[in-house]
């Protein structure tokens, strides 16, 4: 009966360079003369380079666990995808770079007329409109005798003085009615504005005149838009944008009336 | 392939102390500077070649695993670069399964022109059915008989220093365990005829 652990230990020290391989074979076959040597011989150097590889397989393999399980971790390293698929190239056609220009366009204007919607109180309108009356051009004749100082506390922004002086007047002229109007415009008064304005304006239609119809026509404008009525200010202001010759026609715009329908 | 390689942080790698460690059975050591040096760089050498980094990992792995076997069969002696080594081969072998996939998708794959380019690469004992085999075959032969066949085989330990690490009561018993195992992996091994034939052209590692 053979031997496995004697055949065994003949092909090992063969392995180990102990034995030739004529040694091996022969040693084999007095052990077992039915054994086919070659394929013993091979089958038992398979045997020990898997054994081999694999020790050396088991190790690497350890490792590499290691870095393979690093390489997976989100938080560090790279993502796992092929550089080409990284880098995502968008390639648009014509129309949908227009759909895109048109989608910003649409979005910029968007804002832009969300901003100038909120920003059309009357109070931003105001101060957008707003021209203050300078009196530097004495629109009195040469040998007018002015018998008060309406004009000068004008100048002096004095609109209290100017007020009194009105309220001592037995008759005004549309000057001082409008100097009035003015300070009380200044004041805060605008209501008192007004009545004054709309008696100059009366004045001038019943008698065709035009003396400070256009700073009345603005002042009143700008009175009732102070007064929050938007309506009776938007009338007035219409009426400055459709005279090209108005002396305040160029202070209201088409946008501004647009923004002042806004108010109402 | 030049990869560019991080060095940062990472232990030195002096050529001839890896040559000299990688020849011992206890290989670790030396493997885990060759991945903490080399392995991002040919992982990124394949991703930019149309790879993933799994594909990356795996080139690496095999690639290593192709170095160890150089130099324990003494055909690495530290001539060249163990860097320009790995990534030659890693490169190599890239192709290799770019062909392969190629072929497979029957369209043509254009890849590098490199200038440290070795001899083409033939499919090394380490692809992905040879290890599976491998690794199949020695969960068949149990945790045992693998661990007094790779102290004998690998670890070239003698009888006497397997039986002082393994609870057996004398040497004969350990040699009758041993025998028993070699049986069982040699009937294993011819049952698998793929792995048998290609485990044919590989050599024991020198001693």
């Amino acid at each position: 009966m053979k031997n496995e652990i004697y055949l065994d230990h003949v092909l090992d020290e063969h392995l180990r360079g102990n034995y030739n391989l004529e040694e091996t074979k022969q040693l084999l076959i007095n052990e077992d003369p039915e054994i086919n040597t070659e394929e013993a011989i091979a089958l038992h150097f398979a045997a020990a380079v898997v054994l081999q590889r694999n020790a050396v397989l088991t190790q690497v393999n350890k490792i590499h666990a290691q870095f393979a399980t690093k390489q997976e971790n989100p938080a560090s390293d790279k993502p796992e995808q092929p550089v080409a698929e990284k880098t995502k190239i968008i390639r648009m056609t014509p129309l949908q770079w227009a759909l895109r220009i048109a989608a910003i366009f649409i979005l910029i204007a968007g804002g832009w007329f969300m901003y100038q919607y909120n920003s059309s109180s009357s109070t931003n309108l105001y101060a957008e409109v707003y021209q203050p009356y300078n009196v530097n051009i004495d629109r009195a004749g040469i040998d007018e005798i002015i018998p008060h100082n309406m004009i000068q506390q004008y100048r002096d922004k004095d609109y209290t003085a100017v007020i009194n002086t009105f309220k001592t007047l037995p008759v005004t002229n549309n000057r001082e009615k409008f100097l009035a109007a003015s300070a009380y415009h200044e004041t805060g008064n605008y209501q008192a504005a007004i009545d004054i304005l709309t008696k100059l304006l009366e004045y001038n239609q019943q008698n065709g005149g035009r003396m400070y119809n256009d700073e009345a026509e603005f002042y009143m404008a700008l009175s009732y838009l102070k007064m929050k009525n938007g309506k009776e200010a938007a009338k007035w202001f219409q009426i400055i944008h459709d005279e090209p010759s108005h002396t305040f026609n160029e202070r209201v715009s088409t946008w501004t009336l647009t923004r002042l329908k806004w108010l109402h | 392939m030049q990869g560019n390689y991080n060095q940062k942080l990472m232990a030195p790698i002096v050529q001839q102390d890896i040559v000299t460690e990688l020849r011992q059975p206890d290989i670790e050591a030396p493997v885990r500077r060759l991945y903490e040096n080399y392995f991002e760089g040919v992982v990124a050498q394949i991703c930019m070649n149309g790879g993933t980094r799994d594909d990356g990992a795996d080139i690496f792995q095999e690639a290593v695993l192709v170095l160890i076997d150089k130099v324990k069969n003494g055909q690495f002696r530290g001539d060249s670069s163990i860097k320009t080594f790995i990534a030659a081969i890693a490169r190599n072998l890239w192709l290799h399964e770019l062909r392969t996939r190629s072929r497979r998708n029957k369209r043509e794959v254009i890849y590098m022109t490199g200038e440290d380019k070795i001899e083409d690469q033939e499919p090394t004992f380490f692809n992905a059915n040879n290890t599976n085999s491998l690794v199949n075959i020695m969960e068949q032969i149990g945790e045992s008989c693998k661990k007094i066949l790779t102290g004998f085989y690998y670890d070239d330990k003698s009888m006497k220093e397997l039986l002082s690490e393994f609870s057996y009561e004398n040497e004969q018993v350990l040699r009758n365990k041993k025998s028993r195992c070699m049986k069982k992996l040699k009937e294993l091994l011819l049952n698998n005829t793929s792995l048998l034939k290609n485990l044919k052209p590989i050599s024991l590692y020198e001693k």
